[in-house]
């Protein structure tokens, strides 16, 4: 089986954010007789470096909290746009919506910045690892309130949420379980208003507790060890849930259970998150119909399709307040469950907010003269030569017939309206391709 | 941004809705007219269209079933006279109950949340108290007028057997509104609207937020999602290539695209908004200026006034996961909870009082022990609200008992299963379907007393309207007469007797635009047949105990009234003994917006005749116009758009009137003070200033000396937006309210202000007030002055000894939100009516 072109450019939409032709030619030019070569290309993370977090975001800006979100929004989606693997990008993306907390709640954006760092440090690295990293992370602590969980009066908001949401998902674990685990997460803390992680040993339940059936005087961490390394079903089970959320994540939902079956057990081994997403890229259902027709754009990452394709920066479309209403606040999960694919974007308001951008964004063009500074170019070309021009401009190939059709239809009506050569026909045709769907899918 | 939590397996993988291929289930032709159209075309014939299983087999090939353009054909349909309307609040994060709805009589709710055990307990002295058991947090005032107007509902101890304490499931099982196998896909709304009739389902039900809840997704239709800001919705463009744009993006979904069902979906859903966008464009304008949760709550009331046909409104507050430090949270969530009712119920119109309940909602109670981080955990029983006039007010249900909570990790026991909450809601109130929808028999909980659009209980009245607090600007206009009774001017004619009250209509009229949120008038009251007092308030409430003047027989007394409209646009005027007439000039109104703001200033004296301060000595003479300097004067700024001002006549020779109006204008026919020869009449005057930076002054008959004291000043840089309020008294030193109990010498009485009468405790720059002089011994005049000031030059009220005067006073607070009021001679007893602040 020869790697297509079309599965080329599946796997760099949903591993890349876009299809930059630079890397479909790189990809193009390995060996195609499977997808292992293609895959390994994407997954090295390495050449991108281990860049620090910039200076600004280590420590709090007590001038002004907004600017230091607005440059972390910027900050996050130029790295999306311009690394050289934004797999890593796309990996960070995932941890944060899998490991939440968020901006508004914790209160002290830096230590966002700190948490989200540190998954895209590990972005493919070891999960059990980066579980450890999360419980002890500063805004972590503060967003589940582990940072007050003491002797005592336990907090079951980590605990439980730890199960639930972060590793084996409901009805894998007892209510038993969820106090067993508050009590063993007792003491490590951390302190208002720095928030430092630090472990109070006289804070700290000592006591036995009795957690997936057996009784011995956990810590925390052995708590994260019980589940994904020391007792054999529990580890499956987390395995399994993490295999089912990144396939999720970068293919479609429901992934059928043959996928599972032969991919979760290898994950359950090591935990090699690298070596999972090798594993579902590799996969001949990951570049099924149902998989390149299975997943809808998040607001961020058409925001980063058009950042890409313009060279506009975030800030110029104020992502900062404006994902919001297309139903994405940028480091700012709804709630600790994360958000949701497909179905979820797909509202009568929150597409008013994509179109919000589409606008923006036509300004922009406009006023810095792209894709055409003068109207005369799309004039100068057939109305369907024009329709094709500008959606290649937006990385779209190819059109619909049906997207297509309606967008030759739409400036026909307009040049017909108007004969002489106005401005809003190109304006328009412009705004009307930022919001054609097939922008709109990953 | 509001966000409905449903991890629940089953409810994720219903999210996706794989079987949606495109939107040709929804109406696209939202008008009335159209769907008149249709029907008068004898095209609808029943249910067989567009539902979604037609499409199954058929793909989407195409427009024209019946050889019709169905996306031409539906509309919405009006909201009948019996079609009950349900708004839904969803308190995200599982509400306290036991902090909303306080036990305070119970010393078991004390002793495990009380201050040995994390504090988080509502103090008993602090809950408004229902009845001997129980009282509403502190912050659920509106919701207490709700109780007592009998238009409350609360219903005890609701959960479902075997509670799940996760967010997700919880909250699944709570919109499903059915739990067992196959549960989690669909929710009691969506499964209501999947039987309604498919012409006009899609329009129904609307979730105010950027993503629909469960609850609201059925196995064929779903809510639409409304934003909750609509300022400059996409879609609502008007001009002929935005509209020739808007037709080309609906053509995206012509056909299918072939490149997959989410492709379809995106493009259906376009469609669907640019069809909404238009419609529920009303909703948005004037843009509510107001925090997120009251914002809805304002969209909510307007689009079922719009009358398109909403049947369920949704909408959500989050918030409520109070695991830390509740105390500091949890109050807060409760007040904004508070003022969305109240301001919803205010915005509502009152054709559709009795078809409208609210319903509160939460996905779980919470722990009856505290945490110790000052919190509480999830739990499992809980309160539900349900509210209207049409609802019988009450308690329902049996609260849980304290009897199994022994340690930190019980919770209560359920008592009232939540179906039984929703069958009654169903059957009793949204047209039934009960048993079907919830898969089961439900219990009628009794908690309505009539069906939706039958007239409300006898003895229940419309609910006690708070208005909302809403920040304005001013403009000021030339003064114009609205009514006279003695000459029948504005609709009536002869004085008002004994007891009576008499609705004037004013928004929409007069130049007063639709906008409108309050009016300043000159109230005159003439040929009082003895002492009584006239009381100036928004129609649609109850009349509260306040006066704006004090009419005495043989004296024309004057006030300025700032008055908020009510509801309709009107506003009340009550007499309460003897008879007496009664004349307004309109000087001016209050509509939303923040252009320019008032500057409360230390009171200044600008005028005096007396002594020649301002440029003019000596009295005015009949028929004579004085001008005076405004502009940079007193701290007035250069180029004031109006200004407010005190302005006293003293020793005039006859009976007149003074009128101000904006030098280099044409004098207008209106009274800014009246006179009897001798007296002494203060009145507080909002006046526009002329491009000279003057205004002028003109005495009708006889001479008279006059004074003019400046309060405040209107323009662009002026940050003071004014909320007009009901009026409520906040000072009478005959009852020791606001002061002690005791008649007021010549030590000024300080006065607190901030945080009574509706005027919040901080935020807060200038307070306007109807101050009343109560028979002073001694003829004397009133100041009043910002706590912390020196006393100024300048006078508020003047009074002969025994006489009862009222004045509309604009008074600065000073730092510690207080102003002084001083009496020059004698003792006076003074009261004081708020009825709006300026903010800072």
């Amino acid at each position: 089986m020869a790697v297509s072109d079309d599965d080329l450019a599946h796997l760099l939409r949903r591993t890349e954010f876009v299809v930059r032709p630079g890397r479909l030619a790189e990809l193009k030019s390995l060996d195609l007789t499977n997808y292992a070569a293609a895959v390994e290309n994407v997954l090295n993370i390495g050449l991108n470096g281990s860049p620090a977090l910039p200076a600004y975001f280590q420590s709090e800006d007590t001038n002004s909290g907004w600017d230091q979100y607005v440059a972390a929004c910027s900050f996050w989606i130029n790295n999306m746009v311009a690394k050289v693997r934004p797999f890593q990008e796309k990996m960070t993306l995932f941890w944060h919506g899998h490991f939440v907390s968020a901006w508004w709640d914790v209160g002290k954006g830096y230590h966002m910045m700190l948490q989200t760092q540190m998954y895209r440090d590990n972005a493919l690295g070891n999960f059990r690892t980066l579980t450890q990293n999360m419980a002890v992370d500063r805004a972590m602590l503060v967003y589940l309130s582990n940072a007050e969980n003491r002797k005592g009066a336990p907090n079951q908001n980590f605990a439980r949420e730890l199960m639930e949401l972060f590793t084996l998902g409901v009805g894998n674990y007892t209510e038993a379980d969820v106090e067993a685990a508050a009590r063993a997460w007792t003491g490590y803390n951390a302190d208002w208003p720095e928030y430092v992680y630090q472990v109070y040993p006289n804070r700290h339940d000592n006591g036995l507790k009795t957690f997936f059936g057996t009784t011995q005087a956990c810590t925390g961490p052995q708590i994260i060890d019980e589940i994904l390394l020391n007792n054999p079903t529990k580890k499956q089970i987390a395995a399994r849930f993490i295999t089912k959320k990144l396939w999720e994540f970068l293919a479609h939902p429901n992934p059928p259970a043959a996928v599972l079956d032969a991919i979760a057990p290898v994950f359950a081994n090591d935990m090699d998150v690298n070596n999972l997403a090798r594993q579902i890229l590799n996969r001949p259902e990951f570049y099924s119909t149902t998989a390149k027709q299975g997943l809808v754009r998040t607001p961020i990452e058409y925001v980063v399709a058009l950042c890409y394709s313009t060279g506009a920066s975030p800030d110029q479309i104020g992502v900062s307040w404006r994902a919001g209403s297309a139903g994405q606040e940028m480091y700012q999960p709804p709630n600790v469950s994360g958000w949701r694919p497909n179905a979820y974007w797909l509202n009568t308001s929150a597409l008013a907010g994509r179109a919000d951008f589409a606008r923006s964004m036509t300004w922009w063009l406009r006023d810095t003269g792209r894709p055409f500074e003068d109207g005369n170019v799309i004039y100068n070309r057939t109305v369907a030569d024009a329709v094709d021009y500008v959606a290649q401009f937006f990385g779209i190939y190819p059109l619909s017939t049906t997207t297509r059709n309606a967008l030759i239809a739409a400036h026909q009506a307009e040049r017909n309206a108007t004969p002489w050569k106005n401005w809003w026909a190109p304006t328009n045709l412009l705004t009307m391709i930022m919001l054609a769907p097939e922008l709109h899918m990953a | 941004m509001l966000d409905p939590d449903i991890s629940a397996a089953d409810a994720l993988a219903l999210l996706s809705m794989p079987d949606r291929a495109g939107d040709d289930r929804g109406p696209n032709g939202w008008t009335r007219r159209k769907f008149l159209q249709a029907v008068g075309g004898g095209i609808l014939g029943g249910a067989a269209l567009g539902t979604f299983s037609d499409q199954l087999g058929l793909g989407r090939v195409g427009l024209g079933r019946l050889g019709l353009d169905l996306q031409e054909a539906f509309a919405a349909v009006p909201i009948g006279s019996h079609d009950g309307i349900v708004v839904n609040i969803v308190l995200y994060g599982g509400n306290d109950g036991l902090n909303t709805v306080v036990p305070y009589t119970n010393p078991t709710y004390y002793a495990i949340r009380g201050a040995a055990n994390g504090n988080v307990a509502i103090p008993a002295d602090q809950v408004l108290a229902l009845d001997g058991n129980f009282g509403l947090h502190p912050n659920l005032t509106y919701t207490k007028s709700l109780w007592d107007a009998g238009q409350l509902a609360i219903v005890h101890g609701v959960g479902y057997p075997n509670p799940d304490l996760s967010h997700f499931t919880s909250m699944a099982i709570w919109m499903s509104g059915r739990f067992g196998a196959g549960s989690g896909s669909t929710g009691w709304v969506g499964r209501w609207l999947d039987g309604q009739p498919a012409a006009y389902a899609d329009l129904m039900a609307a979730t105010i937020g950027s993503s629909v809840p469960l609850h609201l997704i059925g196995a064929v239709r779903r809510a639409v999602a409304v934003p909750e800001d609509g300022d400059g919705m996409f879609g609502t463009g008007t001009d002929p290539a935005e509209i020739r744009m808007f037709d080309g993006l609906r053509a995206f979904s012509a056909s299918s695209a072939g490149r997959g069902q989410w492709h379809d979906m995106y493009a259906g859903v376009l469609k669907t908004h640019l069809n909404l966008a238009k419609d529920v464009s009303p909703g948005y304008s004037p843009t509510p200026t107001c925090d997120d949760f009251v914002r809805r709550r304002t969209v909510a009331a307007r689009l079922i006034n719009a009358n398109l046909g909403f049947r369920v409104l949704d909408l959500g507050l989050d918030g409520f996961d109070t695991h830390d430090n509740q105390p500091a949270n949890h109050p807060d969530l409760l007040a904004q909870l508070d003022l969305g009712l109240a301001t919803f119920f205010s915005t509502l119109d009152p054709a559709y009082y009795s078809r409208v309940t609210v319903v509160t909602m939460s996905e779980f109670g919470r722990t009856p022990y505290s945490n110790d981080s000052a919190g509480t955990d999830h739990g499992t029983a809980n309160v539900q609200f349900v509210m209207g006039p049409n609802v019988k007010g009450g308690h329902y249900g049996q609260p849980p008992s304290f009897a199994n909570v022994t340690d930190q990790w019980d919770r209560l026991d359920m008592t009232t299963d939540f179906r039984h909450v929703l069958g009654t809601l169903l059957d009793g109130w949204m047209g039934g379907g009960a048993t079907t929808i919830l898969g089961g028999q439900y219990q009628n909980l009794g908690f309505f007393a009539a069906g939706p659009g039958d007239p409300p209980p006898s003895g229940g009245v419309p609910p006690i309207v708070t208005l909302p607090s809403v920040e304005t600007e001013f403009v000021s206009m030339n003064p114009q007469r609205l009514f006279d009774t003695r000459t029948g001017d504005g609709g009536r004619l002869g004085p008002l007797g004994a007891g009576e009250s008499w609705p004037f209509a004013i928004r929409g009229r007069f130049g007063v635009p639709t906008g409108a949120v309050a009016v300043a008038l000159n109230l005159t009251a003439v040929d009082a047949s003895e002492l009584t007092y006239v009381t100036a308030w928004p129609g649609g409430q109850a009349r509260p105990f306040t006066s704006n003047l004090n009419p005495v027989p043989g004296m024309a007394v004057p006030n300025l009234a700032i008055v908020r409209l009510g509801n309709g646009g009107d506003v009340n005027l009550f007499n309460n003994t003897g008879s007496v007439n009664l004349l307004a000039d309109l000087v001016g109104y209050f509509r939303e917006g923040t252009s320019f703001g008032l500057e409360s200033l230390v009171p200044a004296r600008l005028l005096d005749t007396r002594d020649g301060t301002g440029g003019r000595l000596g009295a005015v003479g009949q028929g004579e116009t004085i001008d005076l300097q405004i502009a940079g004067q007193g701290g007035v700024s250069s180029e004031p758009q109006a200004v407010a001002l005190n302005v006293t006549v003293t020793e005039p020779s006859a009976a007149s009137f003074l009128t101000v109006w904006p030098s280099g204008e044409a004098r207008p026919f209106a009274s800014s003070v009246n006179m009897v020869a001798g007296q002494t009449v203060p009145n507080m005057v909002l006046a526009r200033v002329g491009s000279n930076g003057m205004i002028s002054i003109f005495n009708n008959t006889g001479e008279t000396h006059v004074v003019v004291d400046v309060l405040g000043c209107f323009d662009g840089d002026a940050n003071g937006r004014y909320v007009a309020l009901s009026p409520r008294r906040v000072l009478d030193t005959r009852e020791g309210m606001g002061a002690p109990l005791a008649q007021v010498g010549q030590q000024p009485l300080e006065v607190v202000l901030l945080g009574k009468g509706g005027v919040p405790s901080s935020g807060v720059s200038g307070v306007m007030l109807n101050v009343t002089a109560v028979a002073p011994t001694a003829n004397t005049f009133i100041t009043v002055y910002p706590g912390g000031s020196g006393r100024p030059m300048a006078s508020n009220l003047n009074a002969v000894a025994g006489q009862v005067v009222p004045n509309m006073v604009l008074a600065r607070v000073g730092p510690e939100g207080t102003v002084m009021m001083y009496n020059n001679g004698g003792v006076v007893d003074l009261v004081a009516d708020v009825v709006g602040y300026f903010t800072d």
